[in-house]
């Protein structure tokens, strides 16, 4: 089922695209996207069950590393193409909003 | 910072458990995580606080739950509360007028029927209906108190009445669920009634303690307050005697006849207790009925257009019982007699003012309404 694509998923799934190709964690999308933790949880795992994200914990050692393990989140292949197409419609709907309030600049 | 962090990781974990099953561990894992890379803070606190007031994610095969089904289920859930809290203190005034007008036997038997009519809509008892009842009860009372007919009924007489009340309710709700659990019917029927008297008795006692120290009431009488506030005035008379009937005590300065200080105390009890009382009915009845087979709902499911009707029906019906209790509230100088006769009626403050009785027409139009619709179940 594809999620229903509302303001905040629409930020957080900007910040993935922005490099498809990353892994980011937790705190990361929450500074890249400004939502609390209890908004961007809940999409993340939404975002996962669609097959548009997925997670994985990092293979390092705590002690030697001083912070605890990480989970990472991506883009899968699918779900790059599902978030571009998503972002690019949100993009003509507002561009078709903007349009008719939009003055012409003289020549 | 030490028990902020703490604090976040309590919140964390209580936030966790909230998810799905097959989540839980995973993302408690993770927040802690995340705690540990932001060590001890105050942004810890915010990041865990977000995850423990936000919605949890829905199961795997459950539809997202949008806002305005989030704001109908907690419109609901405290509607319920409130309206039984008002239901309440609508039929121990009514109870109160009877005695008033009839006697102390018709008092006794509106009385008798009041309880019985908590029985019959009392709900599912849980701890959190028994908080949110107390919650609806604080402000009940104050807010009917604002037109100030009662002279101790400010946040220092009831808001230790409610919190004894609303802590020992809960306990009591929690220790016969417990013993219900293990199959101990009898003892958990036992521990709910014994539990639910123990708890009006010491929130009597809390509630009037103030009101004992200005009225130089011995508190050593304290444990008979609560039973006395619930009888006709003058079965019992204790403090000081004032022959000439003048009262100046907080908000109550009149002439009336000649009391004990025990009267003005036990009818203010009254105030406060009564509406307490008649909820404890209901969350006792809701106790023991747990273990009855599951009754169907009583009002049947509706289309929306019947729904809205039944609402607006229910909500103009709340607007003309607010006229006659508004009315039947008398002027405040009748108050010392009620009070010396315990008959007074009170706690409708509010209905004084439109938007009060708006207000409350509004909550019962709710309420009504949303009995229509099945509740959408959770767990």
């Amino acid at each position: 089922m594809p999620p229903r694509m509302t303001t905040s998923v629409l930020k957080v799934v900007a910040a993935l695209l922005a490099d498809p190709a990353a892994e980011r964690y937790g705190l990361q999308l929450m500074q890249a996207t400004g939502l609390p933790s209890g908004t961007l949880y809940p999409i993340l795992v939404r975002l996962e069950r669609a097959g548009w994200v997925e997670s994985r914990w990092e293979q390092t050692d705590p002690a030697a590393e001083g912070r605890p393990t990480r989970r990472y989140y991506r883009l899968t292949t699918d779900g790059a193409v599902e978030a571009r197409r998503e972002v690019a419609a949100m993009q003509q709907q507002m561009a078709r909003v903007a349009l008719p309030g939009t003055k012409a600049q003289p020549a | 910072m030490r028990a902020a962090d703490h604090l976040a990781r309590r919140l964390v974990d209580s936030a966790a458990r909230r998810w799905p099953a097959d989540l839980r561990d995973e993302l408690a894992r993770e927040w802690h995580g995340e705690l540990d890379a932001m060590g001890p803070s105050w942004r810890g606190l915010a990041f865990a606080g977000s995850l423990a007031v936000s919605p949890a994610v829905e199961e795997a095969d459950e539809e997202p739950v949008t806002w305005a089904q989030r704001g109908a289920g907690w419109a609901r859930t405290l509607s319920v509360p409130a309206a039984l809290t008002l239901l309440a203190a609508a039929l121990f005034n009514a109870a109160h007028l009877a005695q008033g007008r009839f006697g102390a036997i018709a008092g006794a038997l509106a009385l008798v029927t009041a309880a019985a009519v908590m029985v019959t809509v009392s709900g599912r008892t849980t701890v959190r209906r028994v908080v949110l009842l107390g919650a609806a009860g604080y402000a009940f009372l104050l807010a009917g108190n604002q037109v100030a007919v009662m002279p101790f009924m400010g946040w220092i007489d009831i808001g230790p009445a409610v919190l004894v009340w609303t802590i020992l309710t809960a306990a009591t709700v929690r220790v016969s669920t417990s013993l219900r659990a293990t199959g101990r019917t009898v003892l958990a029927a036992g521990a709910a009634v014994a539990g639910a008297v123990l708890a009006l008795d010491l929130a009597a006692a809390a509630g009037s303690l103030h009101a004992a120290a200005v009225l130089g009431v011995n508190a050593a009488s304290a444990p008979l307050w609560f039973p006395l506030a619930l009888l006709p005035g003058g079965i019992a008379d204790f403090g000081a005697y004032f022959a000439d009937g003048t009262a100046a005590f907080g908000s109550l300065q009149q002439a009336g006849p000649a009391f004990h200080a025990s009267d003005v105390l036990l009818g203010n009890a009254s105030a406060m207790i009564g509406p307490l009382t008649l909820c404890s009915v209901a969350v006792v009845a809701g106790l023991l009925r747990r273990g009855s087979p599951h009754r169907p709902a009583a009002v049947p499911s509706q289309d929306a257009a019947g729904k809205v009707a039944l609402g607006v029906v229910a909500g103009l019906g709340g607007l003309a019982v607010g006229e006659v209790l508004r009315r039947s509230g008398g002027a405040a100088e009748l108050t010392l007699h009620r009070l010396v006769d315990n008959s007074a009626v009170f706690g409708f403050g509010f209905l004084a003012h439109p938007a009060g009785r708006v207000a409350v027409a509004l909550l019962i139009g709710l309420l009504v309404a949303h009995l229509g619709a099945p509740a959408r179940r959770t767990s």
